[in-house]
């Protein structure tokens, strides 16, 4: 298996299926002049007007442009590896309780604000808590590829915080910087949904909480009637992640679960398959060599650098 | 139209936009000072203002319009007597100090106490007419919010029982210059537009500033309706109807009174004459009654209008303070000079002062305040549903012009739930692009082939592309007239656009691709291949006649010499054979032509959008009928072509079907749009496409030519002739060494199965072709010169009715001009080019 991600979005359905639906959910209550009822604030809409609907639907859609496009590029450049380290169905699943256990906690979190402290918080929408209770699980199954380390001993003789002045950059910096903008993005509430999703992450991922995926297995046989459809080429033996990769026990411990391997029975899942992988790596995927390929300019280096 | 003809087209169309662009800054003569004049107007401005806040008792005070009252007027005084009264009278709703007549005045009374006793009417004056007081008509409260637009009818009173003087109303003596000269500006260029060199301006004649016979054209003057009755549209907006702690008046002394803007349009019933008016007002909350005046320099309505409250008291408290509160949000200083001569410009008008009242609700006060907070500010609060805007009766009174128009009840809705309705109905026209979109590509999946191409109509697809191409523009141009709804109708024309510019464009460009090569083919062509004899003998008989029936020259056939058996053909010396163009230049054609069309057709219809009524109901019925006439081109190739079927019938039906959708809501429903309902159309285009529809169905049926008799009709060429031996003797490059019998034991040699081998022009393979022994069998039936003919008849049908000879007769082709090749050779070939490989001559498409 190789440590990079496969271009695009092959093999990832419901990394697909997020990222269209962080941009088309907003378009749609735009267009359908729903925006109104994504506001969310225990006082009025629940003390005096008992809309508890808006709990179940303030998560669905993010009101601002610049949340949609840091959704999208998290989605798209950092989470989409959870998908093919835990199996689609499974991330489907975590999707659901995450999006549960967030519903609950925004609905405690709001409630005690307006009881006890006598704030009336105002919770902004958009799937603040799921996104960072992947953040969690992004920081645990996802290993660092390289780090950078940016020298400044020689740059200048002003040396404030001692004799080495060294920055670490990883591969998951600009992943950091979304997420740190999506975490102040929206003020004190924002920080606070985000801390909650980032909570619930944690309990989800350690097994703290009452119910994992594997409760929801009632769902199965509907979502592989839904793919049925799509092909998919297993590229990763589910088997082996699990035995090799020793950090992924907890997300990928249920084989059964990944899709890939799964979502096509007629599939010989063998070991051979990570073999016949690596030998076609040296290939591309039309089959020539990759002699053929021009080589990388340094601008593409650099943006293959930063994009992994 | 060549590219250079277009661009000058363009070009003109655009000097003429940048033409129409007025002049901001408008150059004065000397003897207009704009500085003096604007002093003079500021002075006005602010003894206009003190007045408003005068006392009930000193009457309407130094203002434009309101010098005289209606009494002077029967009196024949004129405002330059004015104080005419002591300052210390005490002004009483009478016609004696008020600009009202009292017959009018009691008329205002009694609509404002239509729904509970509001005005008294001062019992010493002399009234002709009987109070009345009404009970309410509902149980809730009057609205608070009355933005929204009405609609209704009025009647112009005959007045049988009073007479109504008009009231001299002059314009300012420090206005008169200015309003001389934009006067005499203005019908100057009225003069040049009608090319009228005989223009006088009468500037001499002292009563021009008056405003009883200012001009020639009275009855052409703004709001001198002259008509007996016709319709009226009232649009509103209420200012600040939620009180609220920017005004700086104590709420007490508003009590519920907000200020309005009102404007109306009158038509007559043909909409040929329409009048435009505009007012400012007060709404009294409390009690549902309005009124409302207009401005000008010579009327200055706005300040009058707590005194035209009828009665001294809590309303006219409010009015006054209220409009007080409106006037000074402007400072004196921040007036510019294009205000003044936007009034100046307006006082060729009929002035007029209206009343009116607002029917109550069924909801309480607080259950309205809710509906206005969302309304203005929504976030999904509960509340109750929106009620309709009702004005049960008014009058608009005119003093200079002694007009009386009584309003009957008008009915509307607020702006927002207007555009709510209109909303949803983008939507779900929206969705209905959408699903046409759906059929679309399912269609164009259907038929990816040459051949099935080439049997669709092109201008099917176009007329149906032109119809999406309007709905695109029409939404896009909408865009800019609904702010709120700028994202639905973007949506909607994105949604048209792609379905004309993207999907069925390209479609076009495939059928028109497909079909490139009938272009040079007249029709008669497309109907009957000619062979190589019938051209000659054609030929022969245009020179005779004079006449040329086909006209085309690529269509004309080579004459052949029949008996000389010769390969070589003689290359038709007039035929200019153009090279098939390739896809993105047609592409780019059909887009540049498809793009003008639509600019054409959106200043056609902005053009139409000011026509009188019965003109443009006529343009809509022509351009409707067009649009729906989609099937007919395919019906003319489907004849054309001899072909049964085209489109796939799931195309046809639900392409007819969500087209008819939206003509047949906004012809037969109430709509937003405003459209009137129209059954006897909407009947009229069911009919039509289904009798579209049923013409297709019948020659799927029944065959492409059935309503045309045998007789009118030119033959269909058949591809697949039989062969006869006498056929290859006369008309064919024929080897005998190349007939092969069957080897069949018979003895009679016209009993066998004959085959000619011959090689295919095109693949350069060898073509067995069957052929019939003629004689005997031939002899039998009524060919007279079936040894030279391949035209198909019924008795060669009835010869070769056998199932082997039907199949071997597929697996070849023989053109008019008499040369043969395999059938998958010549399909392949006439998918390009419609000309014989072999000669050149024309070939009929198949």
């Amino acid at each position: 298996m190789t440590s990079a991600l496969p271009p695009g979005f092959k093999q990832l359905p419901i990394a697909v299926w997020s990222s269209v639906a962080v941009i088309a959910t907003p378009l749609c209550v735009s267009i359908l002049n729903g925006k109104p009822y994504f506001m969310l604030a225990y006082d009025p809409f629940i003390s005096k007007w008992s809309q508890y609907w808006r709990f179940l639907i303030i998560q669905l859609q993010f009101q601002n442009q610049s949340e949609i496009a840091l959704a999208c590029v998290l989605i798209m450049m950092k989470l989409k590896g959870l998908e093919r380290v835990l199996g689609s169905l499974k991330i489907f699943k975590i999707i659901i309780l995450l999006y549960i256990y967030n519903l609950i906690a925004i609905f405690l979190i709001s409630f005690t604000f307006y009881k006890v402290f006598e704030w009336d918080l105002f919770i902004p929408s958009g799937p603040f808590g799921i996104l960072f209770g992947f953040y969690f699980a992004y920081n645990k199954f996802i290993p660092n590829i390289y780090v950078a380390r940016l020298d400044f001993s020689n740059f200048a003789n002003f040396r404030p915080f001692g004799e080495t002045m060294c920055v670490d950059i990883n591969d998951k910096f600009l992943g950091y910087l979304g997420f740190l903008l999506l975490l102040i993005d929206e003020g004190i509430p924002s920080f606070i949904l985000c801390s909650i999703g980032y909570f619930m992450g944690y309990l989800y991922f350690h097994e703290l909480l009452p119910f994992t995926d594997s409760s929801l297995n009632f769902i199965d046989p509907l979502y592989h009637k839904l793919t049925k459809e799509q092909t998919s080429i297993p590229i990763v033996n589910s088997s082996n992640v699990t035995n090799n990769g020793s950090s992924l026990s907890t997300g990928a411990r249920d084989a059964n679960t990944n899709t890939n391997a799964r979502s096509n029975p007629n599939q010989p899942i063998t070991g051979d398959v990570d073999e016949e992988y690596e030998e076609d790596d040296d290939y591309d995927r039309e089959g020539g060599s990759r002699e053929d390929t021009p080589a990388r300019t340094l601008g593409q280096q650099v943006f293959d650098t930063f994009n992994r | 139209m060549d590219s250079q003809l277009r661009f000058f087209f363009f070009m003109l169309l655009f000097l003429w936009i940048m033409s129409s662009n007025p002049n901001p800054e408008e150059k004065y003569p000397s003897y207009i000072d704009k500085p003096e004049i604007l002093k003079h107007y500021k002075e006005s401005m602010n003894i206009s203002r003190n007045a408003l806040l005068s006392d009930y008792n000193e009457g309407y005070g130094n203002i434009s319009g309101f010098h005289l009252s209606y009494q002077d007027a029967v009196d024949n005084k004129t405002s330059k007597l004015y104080p005419i009264y002591e300052l210390n009278h005490h002004f009483i709703e009478d016609e004696k100090y008020s600009i009202l007549p009292n017959f009018i005045s009691r008329q205002a009374a009694n609509i404002w106490n239509s729904e509970d006793h509001i005005v008294d009417l001062p019992s010493n004056r002399n009234d002709s007419e009987e109070a009345h007081d009404g009970v309410k008509y509902n149980t809730g409260a009057y609205p608070l919010n009355i933005t929204g637009f009405l609609k209704g009818n009025f009647k112009k009173s005959k007045l049988e029982n009073h007479s109504l003087a008009p009231i001299n109303i002059t314009i300012p003596h420090y206005l008169r210059k200015l309003y001389e000269y934009r006067f005499s500006e203005s019908q100057r260029k009225r003069n040049e537009q009608n090319n009228n060199d005989g223009f006088d301006d009468g500037n001499d004649d002292d009563s021009f500033y008056t405003a009883e016979y200012p001009f020639d054209d009275e009855v052409t003057r703004v709001g001198n309706f002259t008509e007996d009755n016709g319709s009226i549209r009232i649009s509103i907006f209420n200012a600040n109807p939620i009180e609220d702690e920017s005004t700086n008046v104590s709420k007490h002394k508003i009590n519920g009174t907000t200020p309005l803007s009102f404007s109306i349009k009158l038509n007559n019933a043909a909409e040929t004459d329409e009048h435009r008016l505009s007012f400012s007002g007060v709404y009294h909350q409390k009690t549902g009654n309005l009124v409302v005046a207009s401005n000008s320099a010579k009327f200055n309505g706005f300040y009058a209008l707590p005194h035209l409250q009828l009665q001294d008291g809590a309303d006219y408290e409010a009015a006054k303070w209220i409009l007080f509160n409106e006037a000074n949000k402007t400072d004196i200083d921040d007036i510019k000079f294009q205000e003044i001569e936007s009034l100046v410009d307006s006082s060729n008008e009929c002035e007029y002062i209206g009343y009116f009242h607002m029917e109550s609700t069924n909801l309480t006060r607080e259950e309205l305040q809710k509906i206005d907070y969302e309304l203005i500010n929504p976030v999904g609060r509960p509340h109750k549903n929106v009620p309709d805007l009702k004005l049960t009766k008014g009058l608009l009174y005119s003093p200079n012009c002694a007009i009386l128009l009584e309003v009957g009840e008008s009915v509307g809705l607020r702006d927002q739930i207007y555009e709510d309705g209109l909303r949803n109905v983008i939507l779900v026209g929206s969705i209905v692009i959408f699903l046409q979109i759906l059929v679309l590509i399912r269609q164009m999946s259907h038929t990816n082939t040459p051949s099935t191409l080439s049997k669709l109509s092109f201008w099917t697809i176009a007329i149906i592309n032109m119809a999406d191409g309007s709905l695109s523009v029409v939404s896009l141009l909408c865009t800019m007239f609904f702010s709120d709804l700028y994202i639905q109708f973007v949506v909607c024309a994105f949604l048209a656009f792609s379905c004309s510019a993207i999907y069925e464009m390209k479609y076009g460009i495939q059928i028109y691709c497909t079909q490139i090569n009938e272009r040079t083919t007249s029709w008669r062509t497309m109907l009957q291949g000619i062979t190589l004899d019938d051209a000659a003998t054609a030929n022969n008989n245009e020179t005779i006649n004079n006449g040329a029936e086909i006209g085309n020259p690529e269509a004309t056939a080579v004459p052949a010499d029949t008996n000389n058996n010769t390969n070589t053909p003689v290359p038709p010396p007039q035929t200019q054979f153009t090279g098939p163009a390739d896809e993105q230049s047609i592409g780019a054609e059909l887009y540049t032509r498809h793009f003008f069309s639509m600019l054409v057709f959106l200043f056609v219809l902005l053009n139409v959008i000011t026509w009188p009524k019965r003109g443009r109901q006529i343009f809509e019925y022509i351009i409707l009928t067009i649009f729906n006439s989609y099937w007919i081109p395919q019906i003319y190739r489907n004849t054309l072509r001899g072909s049964r079927s085209s489109f796939t019938w799931e195309f046809v039906l639900c392409t007819s079907f969500l087209r008819l959708i939206p003509i047949i809501y906004i012809e037969s429903f109430a709509n937003p749009f405003e459209h009137h309902t129209d059954m006897k159309f909407v009947l009229f285009l069911v009919i039509w496409l289904l009798l579209q529809i049923g013409l297709l169905f019948a020659q799927e049926i029944l065959g492409p030519r059935f309503f045309l008799q045998d007789k009118y009709l030119p033959k269909v060429y058949d591809y697949h002739p039989v062969i006869t031996k006498g056929d290859l003797e006369s008309g064919f490059n024929f080897d005998r060494e190349e007939l092969i019998s069957d080897g069949s034991s018979s003895s009679n040699e016209d009993s066998r199965t004959l085959t000619y081998v011959t090689d295919c022009a095109i693949c350069m393979q060898k073509l067995s072709v069957p052929i019939l022994n003629n004689s005997d069998n031939l002899d039998n039936g009524n060919l007279e010169n079936s040894s030279s003919s391949l035209l198909p008849n019924s008795t060669k049908t009835a010869i070769s009715k056998n199932a082997s000879n039907l199949i071997a007769r597929r697996k070849y082709m023989v053109t008019p001009c008499n040369h043969i090749f395999h059938t998958e050779c010549l399909e392949q070939w006439m998918v390009y080019k419609l000309q014989c490989p072999v000669c050149r001559n024309s070939l009929p498409p198949c």
